[in-house]
């Protein structure tokens, strides 16, 4: 049976040195081109008409405009219209990530850990640092819910902080182990069916049960595919509401 | 807005950047970490590089070019859309007050209409009835001037028939009994006799008239 986590593994294409450091272009950084290429040409071919009646690609993308647009309203305000185009592109670089490491054969960058934690640890260190610039000293309060009892401040402020700090981690661990788990098990029981199909006569008809269950799992994987972006892209935007405006 | 707009995209490049230096760091310290090939750290440095770069790529295209357009697209429609039922509305109204000036316009010919009509009938009415009144008196007056011609005439005819009865009267005698009576004693005797049935008569003349 093939190992089911070689499919992660990241092979150099073209290697490539900035002094000390490895940046090879590998086959992770190969599909974040294929997801931006795609996703800038199919953007914008279908943005490119601005027709009064749009067509199924125009509609498409203005979907996907309102959709945001939404989201943004409802989870930040009126105010989170300046991080429209952040959290556009951190929605479509995950959702790119999600669905094209469906394709067999291709490469799940957001599978990997350290992808995921760097789109997170982005949204983390921009509310930090805008955070702090907007509010001051203010922004500190966060970790002090107010009507908290003085004898309880304590207690309170180090989990404030904790679960504060914490946020990036999760956020990148949820989307990270989604697209794991979900890969891992496509794969096992793909290879459930290729080694019963080579065991002989008799297992040879066994190999479609697996493979119909297959069909179903990447039905379902598709949904966590989106699930898990969409997640991700309103966690940020409810992390990037604390820049905008402090409940207290 | 777009100052701000810029300070975040240089801002999520910058912190992508440091990541990726923290990242390296990460590899000389650690190692091989064994397992999953996520957490092999050859490649984390590559990794957040190429995300850094796609990223930037990404929100530059999408800042600059994608978003704009989608948004002019969506501001054009809502604004046609917004003009459009403007233009409705105006046209709705313009619609109502003509329909409005009709009914009133309707209204007040139908009221002249109405008093032309009861003017006509009564004016007609009163041709009519002095047309019938006319006529009747006229009829009257002739109906008058026939009946008593007819009862000149029937005078006449009495009187002429009493002349013609008394001749026959005393012909008659004479040839019977061949003596002349005398003219006066049979004119009283003729005369007696019309009276006689001339009294029954005008009675059924006045019940015809009355029926």
């Amino acid at each position: 049976m093939a190992n089911p986590v070689q499919q992660f593994e990241i092979q150099p294409l073209i290697p490539l040195h900035i002094g000390q450091v490895d940046v090879s272009f590998t086959n992770s950084s190969l599909w974040m081109m294929a997801a931006v290429v795609l996703a800038t040409v199919v953007l914008g071919m279908a943005s490119k008409k601005r027709a009064l009646v749009p067509g199924r690609m125009q509609m498409l993308s203005e979907s996907l405009y309102e959709f945001i647009a939404n989201m943004i309203r409802d989870n930040i305000g009126s105010e989170g219209r300046r991080y429209f185009p952040l959290i556009f592109t951190l929605f479509v670089i995950v959702l790119m990530g999600n669905t094209l490491g469906l394709i067999p054969g291709s490469f799940t960058y957001t599978s990997h850990l350290v992808v995921t934690l760097a789109l997170a640890l982005l949204i983390f260190v921009m509310v930090l640092i805008i955070g702090v610039i907007r509010h001051g000293f203010h922004f500190f309060s966060l970790f002090l819910p107010p009507g908290v009892p003085t004898w309880l401040t304590p207690l309170i402020v180090p989990i404030e902080l904790i679960s504060f700090i914490i946020r990036p981690v999760t956020l990148s661990v949820r989307l990270f182990a989604n697209m794991v788990a979900g890969h891992i098990m496509l794969k096992v029981f793909a290879s459930f069916s290729v080694s019963m199909a080579a065991a002989g006569s008799f297992w040879f008809l066994g190999a479609a049960a697996p493979m119909l269950f297959n069909t179903i799992l990447i039905g379902f994987e598709l949904l966590i595919a989106l699930l898990q972006a969409y997640v991700f892209t309103v966690l940020s935007c409810i992390y990037l509401k604390d820049t905008i405006h402090i409940d207290h | 807005m777009s100052v701000s707009r810029h300070f975040i995209g240089y801002s999520a490049f910058a912190s992508l950047t440091l990541f990726s230096s923290a990242a390296h760091a990460a590899v000389d310290s650690d190692g091989d970490a064994g397992g999953l090939p996520q957490f092999d750290p050859t490649w984390f440095a590559s990794q957040v590089f190429w995300l850094a770069i796609s990223f930037t790529l990404l929100y530059l295209v999408f800042a600059r070019k994608t978003l704009p357009n989608i948004s002019s697209a969506i501001d054009r429609r809502r604004q046609q859309i917004e003009s459009d039922v403007e233009t409705t509305e105006t046209l709705t109204k313009e619609a109502e007050d003509v329909l409005e000036a009709y009914e009133a316009r309707l209204k007040e010919s139908q009221a002249a209409a109405r008093l032309i009509i009861t003017e006509m009938e009564q004016s007609l009415k009163k041709t009519a009835e002095s047309s019938h009144d006319k006529f009747r008196e006229k009829t009257d007056k002739t109906i008058a001037k026939t009946e008593k011609a007819i009862e000149d005439a029937k005078a006449k005819a009495l009187k002429d028939v009493e002349g013609v009865a008394v001749e026959v009267a005393a012909a008659t005698a004479k040839k019977l009994i061949d003596t002349d009576v005398d003219a006066k004693n049979i004119k009283s005797i003729v005369s007696s006799i019309t009276k006689q049935s001339s009294a029954s008569s005008p009675k059924k003349k006045t019940t015809k008239k009355a029926a």
